[in-house]
């Protein structure tokens, strides 16, 4: 693949037609995405504010009742069997890819909602598969057909955030391959045999995400927010594309100016522009969004 | 052959310190104001580094890692501490990493300090120091900064910022707001610049951001050494085919974001300013670093005679 020199004046001079955008996404001063055919990705955004207490305890029962009006929304079925019979089938061997990061991890309750919907679509409970570490040796990931992935979004110190395209990184026996030009070509895990064609849907945890650390191992609590969300759709990129906005945002808030993501994620951006994995343009992608609004940052 | 590898792998084995006469790593204590030291971890290899960090190794290998510690304290009731010590084999790069966290400059330990909610971190030396504790309480608070002062205490030697700071002029300077490395990726950490290495920055070439002036009229200064006058030369042509291939105006040129972009390469440095406003503040902006190149140049020339 012949490698595009980007830079500040090449994105300006072509970017002159364009609205803002992609400032968010990379630090740039305006947007060149790779998407030509002009199709639109749908993104579904759900908040609750009762999803999670004043404890930080999440509601299971809130917690399936939202991802279950994502799918219907998603798919624009009319029940919750027929919407999860579009993204699985009983046939199906299916490996949930979680996140496992102790501060901020996949929270059960999810966990447990995608699985109980994936069995009620007829695949059995030895057929599928719930984490994130050791998927070369799980039996169940090994042969899987089909892959729901599913993490938190939060800032990190190397790709600018975690992502739902960062979350396949498990996927090879050695990540840090990966880790050239700050993760620029993460995207090109879903080529990767055990990964190709298999991913049916992207849940991006929004619940308390982090949006600031200090130094590659950082967590505070006090750089998480409520956001109460979650986001889900088919194409990863349009998924981290919205959450690094709603980031992003959370970052002007609380820092007062603009405070870029150092380094930028500029993985998501160049899954749309240099590896055509999904889009990142904000134009291009139909975002849906349900439930709780206050501070919903888009 | 036999004592030639027992001697190999020995050497391999050895903490950094060990090896160059330079101070070990302090000695963290094993209790300490009622905290218990419950994990220590030795992290001499990059994969070690990978393994521990997760993936958020190469910052710290950006800037020269050799080996760290780490260890965890505990204390019933309380979120766990987790102490850190990297040796990162240059002062400068010590500082490079401190550039990378610190949001403002503080003096309260090492030879510089900075506190995030849940954190304490300076620079000594040539050692990185992380403090952490994924909660704040009262006392975890109180605990990372008893440590952070025994853990200065105990490092004796300090050592100088990288010698290329010594090209920002101080007017609009802002505070906390330079960043030094010497590996490509953080070219952009402050404002988009390219996507790849054009400016051919690497181990060998000591490179500065800056921030200038207040945020509604931010100036970026970029100031890359080089080894010798060819390389500066190369890394120049290639800046120049990238971004104003028609050649400068006074070594100035506007942009499609109506902002203006001065350069110019004085014996081995490159200074960039990106972002001026003002095509007379971009260019008074370079010369004054320009004329810092040149006096330090002179007075190299001085010691040599």
């Amino acid at each position: 693949m012949k490698k595009t020199i980007i830079t500040r004046r090449s994105l300006l001079k072509k970017a002159a037609a364009l609205a803002a955008g992609s400032a968010i996404l990379m630090n740039f001063p305006a947007r060149i995405f790779g998407s030509a055919s002009g199709k639109k990705s749908r993104v579904i955004l759900i908040r609750d504010e009762n999803v999670i207490d004043a404890d930080g305890k999440i509601n299971a029962g809130i917690m399936q009742d939202m991802l279950d009006k994502a799918m219907l929304q998603l798919t624009g079925r009319s029940s919750v069997g027929d919407a999860w019979k579009d993204i699985v089938r009983p046939s199906d061997i299916v490996g949930i890819k979680t996140n496992v990061w102790r501060h901020l991890p996949t929270p059960p309750e999810l966990e447990n909602a995608i699985k109980k919907r994936v069995m009620e679509a007829g695949v059995k409970e030895d057929k599928i598969s719930i984490r994130d570490r050791g998927l070369l040796s799980d039996p169940v990931f090994k042969q899987s057909t089909a892959l729901i992935n599913v993490r938190p979004m939060r800032t990190h110190a190397w790709s600018g955030v975690g992502s739902l395209i960062k979350n396949y990184i498990m996927f090879v026996n050695n990540p840090s391959s990966y880790h050239d030009d700050s993760c620029a070509d993460l995207a090109t895990l879903f080529e990767l045999p055990v990964v190709k064609g298999k991913s049916r849907l992207h849940i991006l945890v929004m619940l308390t995400p982090l949006f600031h650390g200090v130094g590659p191992h950082h967590f505070n609590k006090e750089f998480t927010w409520p956001y109460k969300g979650i986001i889900v759709g088919f194409d990863p990129v349009a998924v981290d594309s919205v959450g690094l906005q709603i980031i992003q945002a959370r970052r002007k808030e609380y820092f007062g100016e603009d405070k870029p993501l150092n380094p930028p994620a500029k993985h998501i951006l160049l899954a749309d522009t240099r590896h055509h994995l999904g889009t990142a343009d904000p134009n291009l992608i139909e975002l849906v969004k349900m439930g709780w609004k206050e501070g919903v940052m888009l | 052959m036999k004592l030639s590898l027992q001697f190999l792998l020995l050497f391999t084995l050895l903490p950094y310190g060990a090896m160059t006469n330079a101070q070990p790593f302090p000695e963290l204590p094993a209790r300490f104001n009622g905290w218990s030291l419950t994990d220590k971890l030795i992290l001499d290899t990059h994969q070690s580094l990978y393994d521990y960090i997760d993936g958020g190794a190469e910052l710290y290998i950006s800037y020269g890692f050799k080996n760290a510690i780490s260890c965890r304290y505990t204390k019933e009731g309380q979120p766990e501490v987790t102490a850190e010590i990297f040796d990162l084999g240059t002062a400068s790069d010590a500082y490079g990493v401190y550039s990378q966290t610190r949001d403002k400059e503080e003096k309260d330990y090492g030879q510089g300090s900075y506190y995030v909610s849940g954190a304490q971190f300076f620079w000594k030396g040539r050692f990185w120091v992380s403090l952490m504790t994924g909660e704040t309480t009262e006392e975890s608070e109180s605990f990372l900064k008893t440590l952070a002062a025994f853990i200065d205490e105990r490092i004796t030697e300090t050592g100088e910022p990288p010698a290329i700071l010594s090209v920002l002029p101080a007017e609009e300077l802002v505070p906390g707001g330079t960043l030094y490395f010497h590996h490509y990726i953080w070219l952009n950490s402050y404002y988009f610049i390219a996507s790849d290495n054009i400016l051919e920055i690497d181990n060998d070439t000591p490179a500065i951001l800056a921030k200038y002036g207040v945020p509604e009229e931010r100036i970026y200064l970029l100031a890359i050494q080089y080894p010798d006058s060819t390389k500066a030369g190369q890394a120049f042509a290639s800046f120049e085919q990238q971004f104003f291939p028609g050649g400068l105006d006074d070594n100035t040129i506007k942009t499609e974001e109506n902002t203006w972009i001065s350069a110019g390469l004085y014996y081995t440095t490159i200074i960039v300013v990106f972002n001026g406003k003002e095509k007379t503040k971009a260019r008074e902006l370079l010369r004054k670093a320009r004329d810092l190149v040149y006096l330090n140049q002179d007075q190299r020339s001085k010691i040599k005679e």
